[in-house]
């Protein structure tokens, strides 16, 4: 019973959120804690959010509201963090990477990294290009070799993930190849495309139903877009490994806005380490396919940046496919 | 066949543990209660609780979120019936003839319908559930990006002829639907469309503050305007409450054919159970001894649409048990539960977690009867709304949808959209258009412009390859019968025998 009122009162401030909240000078924290989401719910990253939230409510004695806003790529959500008070109080959970790197693909004003401040990043996630088994090609090898032979034909979906799909249009680029590209809204409506061979290759994320369905052999892998490993795949090669100068970064993790008191910003750094370290935690995330890493705020603000410097050049590489 | 009874007698002992009856009801009370109130509808009442459930075993998890999906669903017409604000899409048709039932004293009527329709949708859908995830699971693999848009624009061509008045109003309003659908970040390029620079119109125009502000809000504005004619909204009494027998014998065969058609829909992923209402209203204008009648509160016009957006949630658990895919963002939300709870959604999913998978449709079944006993007694409550005078029931209107809107992104902007669609609302109907065409194309106009592109790029844009495949044949051909067939008939009139008082533009006089 005690949980189905707390289930509602849960709703209700929620419902009543935005409320008058009294001014912080105690210890942090001292209010409820919200964590944007800026993508849908019942995504990668929501459910992860929602993982965390009950953790770090557990370990700072606070309730963790998560609420989604969605949209552009994690542009709109991080837009709206970062229009909050830098107290520590609104926390951006996602992949860093990822939302500083769209406004590229979009032609819009690039992020200035300065106005973020990086708490720590919870787990890496690989972009992984599937086939159905029914193909002739069952290498990624074979498969250049079949799009060189047949151009025009093949069809590549992505799993709503522009980043990717840039870093196969780079490999077309290089090996001269012509292939129709699909852009599908989410991982589940291109698992969809390519398990109803709506499609020939498709791209999505780790722990996505065509990654699940790849564990069952009912799709086969062709090659990890990313530049890590990919988990219940160790034989599956990276687009580096293979040659080729691209490939794409996801690193979930979170952050506050600039300006936030450090010794605030350390207790939530401090938080996440513990959270991922559970064991409890990483046997979740691990039967997903994800594997929680730890990194700190200095290290995951290095990557980030690391990651994003490349993505320019990819763009400006890729202009070649339009022609 | 007898494995399949075992199966399910063994999930009905599960689901009949008291734990399991407790979540049952839980969800089914809380997912009324988000189905009532307009904004917070049952995705977001499932997203705020995945935290909670990690304390309870998946199984558990699993009751309460399809009791909050159900409860949701059979909330969801009480304010489309009695004060004609839609809560969400699938309630926009509830409200062109429900509302009118209630206008005319019938609306406790019409809740009884729409909460028995809803249990008869229920109770056939999860035997659909069964048979389609054990025997067909593929079934939702089939469509791809040109079958979605077969059903798109057949869903379009079938809006034309909902309100029953001219052709080019509908289409007008149509038209414009799918033009305001088009405003925000295209997810195929990642460019902002008709955003005029402001960042919040990155996420489209949400169709909360435009439905609650063309149906709630201007209704408020009319009816205010309205002086002279006092509505008489005063007395209640039980007789009203209960479907006559007449009424009864309307509304058993929509409902049946609404549960059919809204479960076949359901399969399919994007706004189908919106296609599902309207078709079902359709469907029963065409073949009613009646159909003058409907758009001025025929109880057929309830009794199908509730049973069909019902059944269709039933539809939308099949590809999620079945293959691991959700297919609505509610259903997400559900997926994003089993995976938290370390199982893999997939095509093995029924099988590894036979247990699991027997036990919710045996809660899905106790839930709907759980629902069916809790909605009855709420109509007289509900229905008690209408005792409050116009001066305190107008207001608190207004605020319902302020707080709905605001409740979902908290954002001052849709707030703003509140008002300006009330008053175009309200401008629509003083010139005599219907609003639902509109509504309904802003929900479908994205579905056919994302599936017409990507059919084009998997086709390399050969028109033949997206049009000659059997399901888009079929769905085509369907619609266009629906379309020609009475044009036809009105061209030769003699070919049929006259029937004389019903004028085909019965509704223009709304």
């Amino acid at each position: 019973m005690r949980r189905g009122i707390i289930a509602l009162l849960a709703a209700v401030a929620v419902w009543s959120h935005g409320g008058a909240q009294p001014v912080a000078a105690e210890k942090y924290p001292s209010r409820p804690i919200t964590f944007v989401v800026p993508w849908g719910a019942g995504g990668m990253t929501d459910v992860t959010a929602r993982l965390f939230a009950e953790k770090f409510k557990e370990a700072l004695g606070q309730p963790v509201l998560v609420t989604n806003k969605p949209g552009a790529s994690g542009i709109l959500g991080l837009k709206y963090a970062l229009g909050q008070k830098a107290d520590g109080y609104t926390v951006v959970v996602g992949p860093m990477t990822e939302a500083l790197a769209s406004p590229y693909f979009q032609g819009a004003e690039p992020y200035d990294i300065k106005d973020l401040s990086f708490v720590a990043s919870y787990m890496p996630q690989e972009r992984v290009l599937f086939t159905t088994p029914d193909k002739p090609y069952k290498t990624f090898q074979e498969f250049i070799e079949y799009a060189r032979k047949h151009p025009g034909t093949i069809s590549v979906g992505s799993g709503g993930a522009q980043w990717a799909l840039e870093v196969l249009k780079s490999i077309a680029v290089k090996e001269g190849l012509k292939m129709k590209y699909v852009m599908f809204k989410s991982g589940g409506e291109a698992s969809t495309a390519i398990l109803g061979k709506h499609v020939d290759v498709c791209e999505t994320g780790t722990g996505t139903p065509a990654y699940q369905a790849a564990r069952d052999g009912k799709l086969t892998l062709l090659v990890d877009l990313g530049s890590e490993t990919v988990p219940f795949f160790p034989q599956a090669k990276t687009v580096k490994q293979l040659g080729y100068p691209f490939s794409t970064v996801v690193e979930y993790g979170l952050a506050v806005r600039a300006g936030t008191p450090e010794d605030v910003r350390k207790t939530l750094e401090d938080t996440l380490r513990k959270v991922v370290t559970d064991p409890v935690v990483k046997d979740r995330l691990a039967a997903m396919g994800l594997t929680p890493r730890f990194l700190d705020g200095k290290s995951y603000e290095k990557l980030v940046v690391e990651a994003v410097k490349s993505v320019p050049e990819l763009i400006e590489h890729n202009k070649a496919l339009q022609e | 066949m007898l494995d399949i009874a075992q199966s399910l007698g063994a999930g009905f002992a599960t689901a009949l543990t008291p734990l399991y009856l407790y979540y049952a009801l839980l969800g089914t009370i809380l997912g009324t209660i988000t189905g009532v109130l307009p904004g917070l509808g049952p995705l977001g009442a499932m997203a705020i609780l995945l935290g909670f459930t990690l304390t309870m075993d998946p199984t558990g998890a699993m009751i309460l979120f399809a009791g909050i999906y159900y409860g949701a669903m059979y909330g969801g017409s009480t304010t489309s019936i009695l004060l004609n604000i839609p809560g969400e899409a699938a309630s926009v048709v509830t409200c062109i003839d429900g509302y009118k039932m209630t206008q005319k004293g019938r609306g406790g009527a019409a809740l009884t319908i729409a909460a028995v329709g809803s249990f008869i949708a229920g109770t056939i859908s999860i035997l659909g559930l069964i048979v389609v995830a054990l025997f067909l699971s593929d079934i939702a693999l089939r469509f791809g990006p040109p079958e979605f848009l077969a059903i798109g624009v057949a869903g379009l061509i079938l809006l034309m002829r909902l309100t029953g008045g001219p052709l080019l109003q509908s289409l007008i309003m149509i038209l414009v639907g799918m033009a305001l659908a088009t405003v925000g970040v295209d997810f195929l390029t990642g460019l902002e469309r008709f955003t005029y620079g402001i960042a919040e119109l990155g996420q489209g125009l949400e169709f909360l503050p435009v439905a609650m502000g063309v149906f709630g809000i201007a209704e408020v504005l009319t009816t205010v305007q309205d002086r002279q004619v006092p509505r008489k909204v005063g007395r209640v009494s039980m007789k009203e409450l209960l479907p006559t027998r007449t009424e009864w014998k309307r509304s058993v065969p929509p409902m049946l054919r609404g549960s059919g058609l809204g479960f076949l829909l359901g399969l399919v992923p994007g706004p189908s159970p919106v296609i599902a209402t309207f078709t079902s209203y359709i469907v029963e204008k065409k073949i009613s001894r009646r159909p003058e009648e409907f758009g001025h509160g025929a109880i057929e016009a309830v009794a199908g649409p509730e049973a069909a957006n019902n059944a269709a949630v039933g539809g939308a658990y099949v590809p999620l048990f079945a293959l691991g895919i959700p297919f609505t963002p509610a259903m997400a939300v559900v997926l994003g539960a089993l995976m938290l709870h370390g199982l893999t959604p997939g095509p093995n999913l029924i099988r590894a977690q036979a247990d699991l998978f027997w036990a919710v449709i045996a809660s899905m079944y106790i839930g709907n009867l759980m629902l069916l006993l809790l909605n009855l007694p709420l109509v007289n409550v509900f229905v008690s709304i209408l005792r409050i005078p116009r001066h305190i029931l107008l207001p608190t209107i207004v605020l319902i949808c302020l707080v709905g809107v605001y409740s979902v992104n908290a954002s001052p902007l849709d707030l703003l959209l509140l008002a300006i669609f009330g008053f175009v609302g309200y401008v629509l109907r003083e010139v005599g258009f219907q609003p639902a065409p509109l509504i309904l194309a802003m929900v479908i106009g994205p579905m056919i412009e994302t599936s017409l592109r990507q059919s084009l790029s998997i086709t390399g844009g050969n028109l033949a390859d997206i049009v000659f495949r059997p399901i888009c044949l079929t769905m085509y051909a369907i619609a266009s019968l629906a379309f020609v067939v009475p044009l036809a008939l009105r061209w030769f009139p003699r070919a049929r025998p006259a029937a004389p008082g019903v004028p085909d533009r019965a509704a223009d006089d709304v």
